[in-house]
């Protein structure tokens, strides 16, 4: 008898497979859509390109490998644009224009001042605004001249107390090509001091791994709120019927879990093939099929099932019953971090986030589903 | 006609009695309240890069001082941590982070590559290069000094630590090195501007469209319990608009007199059209709703979905048209688009 009820409750789960499968499939495309553009939503990054116009009417080797030796510096290229002027005037036109941000005017003898210790200055203008694009700039011109700045003073301190100690001319010119080729390969080699480390804030997964696993969870949870009504489908006569038949409650709620849990891992199975053929072909997603992928739908399944069942039971509506079910499904999705990473939430999530039940689920996603 | 009155005015009483309906139509001027009651938020305008430093000694101590000087514009922040930085570089607080490991000083004076820096950045970081120019030009300002007097204990007999020290900031400060001459502006305050971010038009829009689901979803019930068998199909979808209007009209009015109150600025016979207009767009759409999903329980399972699939893709909290403009056409299909 409890075998017909199991193959009656999964005759009667396939009416509800087509509307089921429209909604996973219209949220599965929309959820897609989202995690592949994850990055875009979580670092709202909009740097804006700053213009500069230069006026260098010097044109010697060492003038021209000095601009394109600034200009080629991650620093400037990151954030300038460099705009070539003939003159002043339209320079200032430029300017006041808001066309340029600064302009520099670099005086004609530049490098013959710099080596004979004149040190004629470059001239920077900016306009009257005052706004953080020329405090930026002014920042990076003023780091760089600083260099050359920190680099002469260094090396005329040593030169200066060279000639106060009795050496001869010789080991003079030896001190100072020295000094200046120490100093010269210290800032030019200032790169390789640093290595650079970027960092997720979803941690050891990237965003977009971190938001593939959070898809799974949600798309399977709050497609399981339509299962509310087959949940409660039974009234009273049919129970006191089952229960003349010999069949009670656990076992007509036994009966029930197993069609939803169905239902649920062969969906789970469609969007995991899913999503490792297209990672398997275009690179996108890194999700792996393997063992572990398959027994995790199981448990995910089961887990989800059992939740929507013991909401089935309240005793409140049927509207309410799914309202309170996807409720939850939000609050362990937020406490989570699958919607709102751990690192971004407000203070007082932050701290049980780890140890949310949300959380666990998406880690032993994470850890099943990637290499 | 008077008769369709009569079941709008019994269908409102019925909403209004329900308290999910009550709570909804609250939220509105509850919200408008409790933004005014909240401190607003002062936004500042200054670029934090971070700075953790393994084991500070007097080297290092020389450079903190340096660095953290400036607190308007391009500042550095000392993290107590290297977790802290992480955490912090990672969401976003901190534009980058520099973690400087123990003996860096002895590793930059010596001119050592093999102990580095790390530069931490996340997808957001944009003055990067910019914190690495300004850091590496602090300490090559004060470790030069060091790197000096190194060669010099090298290649010359005797001390010269003091000496040369003291000539280095003579020739830094008396302007007999490379410096460029500014004109116009280049300084920037930061001026704390006041900003209250919260969309409560937004927010208006969105509960009046969960209202107008509700109210499908009240007329469905009512068909599953076959109250409207005996009516004609015309009757049904009249009956079908007065169920939707009975839960809208509450939120509707509620809604514009919060907001009438909230900006007094606004003009009341162009919200007043705007609202009307929206309205009926919420019960155009609500009865394409219910022409998708005829049954009660399809359409009560599917509700959820619809509320969240309005709240992510329509502009209440985050507009993500602006990221992703493919998606303008799907936020099309929820009302809240409109408002």
């Amino acid at each position: 008898m409890f075998a017909k009820l199991i193959i009656s409750d999964f005759k009667r789960i396939r009416q509800l497979m087509i509307p089921f499968a429209i909604l996973f499939a219209a949220l599965l495309l929309i959820m897609i859509t989202l995690v592949r553009n994850a990055d875009k939503l979580v670092y709202q990054n909009k740097s804006e390109t700053v213009n500069i116009g230069i006026i260098m009417q010097a044109d010697s080797e060492y003038s021209n490998s000095a601009y394109n030796m600034i200009s080629n510096m991650d620093s400037y290229k990151s954030i300038c644009n460099f705009i070539d002027i003939e003159s002043r005037d339209e320079g200032m036109e430029l300017l006041d224009n808001g066309s340029v941000n600064a302009l520099i005017i670099v005086p004609d003898n530049i490098v013959s001042s710099i080596m004979d210790g004149t040190n004629t200055p470059v001239e920077v203008i900016y306009p009257e605004d005052g706004s953080l694009q020329t405090f930026i700039l002014n920042e990076l011109f003023v780091s760089t001249s600083s260099l050359l700045g920190t680099s002469q003073a260094a090396i005329y301190s040593v030169l200066s107390l060279c000639r106060e100690l009795d050496i001869s001319e010789n080991d003079f010119q030896q001190a100072s090509a020295a000094i200046n080729n120490l100093f010269l390969n210290h800032v030019l080699s200032r790169t390789d001091l640093f290595k650079s480390e970027t960092l997720n804030v979803t941690g050891s997964y990237t965003v977009i791994e971190h938001y593939t696993a959070a898809l799974i969870f949600l798309l399977l949870s709050l497609c399981s709120i339509m299962f509310m009504s087959f949940f409660r489908s039974h009234n009273q006569a049919v129970v006191n019927l089952l229960k003349a038949n010999g069949i009670n409650r656990f076992q007509t709620a036994l009966s029930q879990f197993l069609s939803v849990w169905s239902v649920l891992y062969l969906f789970y199975l469609v969007i995991y093939i899913l999503l490792g053929t297209v990672s398997k072909l275009h690179g996108f997603f890194s999700v792996s099929i393997n063992i572990k992928g398959l027994v995790l739908g199981i448990l995910l399944s089961a887990m989800i099932a059992i939740t929507a069942a013991i909401v089935s039971r309240l005793p409140v509506s049927l509207a309410g019953c799914s309202l309170l079910l996807f409720l939850l499904i939000l609050m362990t999705a937020y406490t989570g971090g699958l919607i709102v990473p751990e690192l971004l939430l407000p203070k007082i999530f932050k701290n049980i986030c780890p140890y949310t039940p949300g959380n666990t689920i998406l880690r032993f996603i994470c850890e099943c589903i990637y290499q | 006609m008077i008769s369709y009155i009569r079941a709008l005015e019994i269908l409102i009483k019925r909403a209004l009695c329900k308290p999910f309906t009550a709570i909804l139509v609250l939220l509105i001027p509850l919200s408008a309240i409790l933004i005014q009651l909240i401190p607003q938020n002062d936004m500042s305008t200054t670029i934090e890069t971070g700075i953790y430093i393994e084991n500070p000694d007097s080297y290092t101590d020389a450079l903190t001082d340096k660095l953290t000087k400036e607190k308007e514009g391009f500042v550095f922040v000392i993290c107590e941590s290297k977790k802290e930085l992480i955490n912090k570089v990672s969401s976003g607080i901190l534009d980058c982070g520099f973690a400087l490991p123990d003996g860096y000083a002895d590793t930059f004076i010596n001119g050592k590559t093999n102990d580095k820096l790390t530069m931490y950045t996340s997808p957001s970081s944009m003055f990067q290069y910019i914190a690495m120019e300004k850091l590496y030009g602090c300490m090559l300002e004060i470790y030069a000094p060091f790197i000096t007097s190194q060669y010099l204990s090298e290649n010359f007999d005797g001390a010269y630590d003091d000496d040369i020290a003291k000539r280095f900031q003579t020739y830094l400060n008396d302007n007999s090195v490379f410096t460029i001459n500014l004109t116009g502006n280049h300084h920037f305050t930061a001026s704390k501007q006041k900003l209250n971010t919260f969309p409560i038009y937004e927010l208006t829009g969105l509960l009046i469209f969960i209202c107008s689901l509700f109210g499908v979803l009240n007329y469905l019930r009512d068909e599953s319990r076959h109250s409207y068998d005996s009516l004609s199909n015309e009757k049904k979808h009249i009956y079908c608009i007065i169920n939707i209007a009975a839960e809208v009209l509450p939120a509707a009015i509620i809604g514009y007199i919060t907001l009438m109150i909230y900006d007094s600025s606004i003009n009341a016979f162009k919200l007043l059209l705007h609202m009307l207009l929206y309205m009926l767009i919420c019960i155009l759409y609500s009865l394409l709703y219910r022409l998708l999903f005829r049954k009660y329980t399809v359409y009560q399972a599917v509700l959820p979905i619809i509320i969240t699939l309005a709240l992510l893709l329509t502009p209440t909290f985050i507009n993500v048209t602006e990221y992703i403009p493919a998606l303008k056409y799907l936020s099309m299909l929820f009302a809240p688009y409109f408002f």
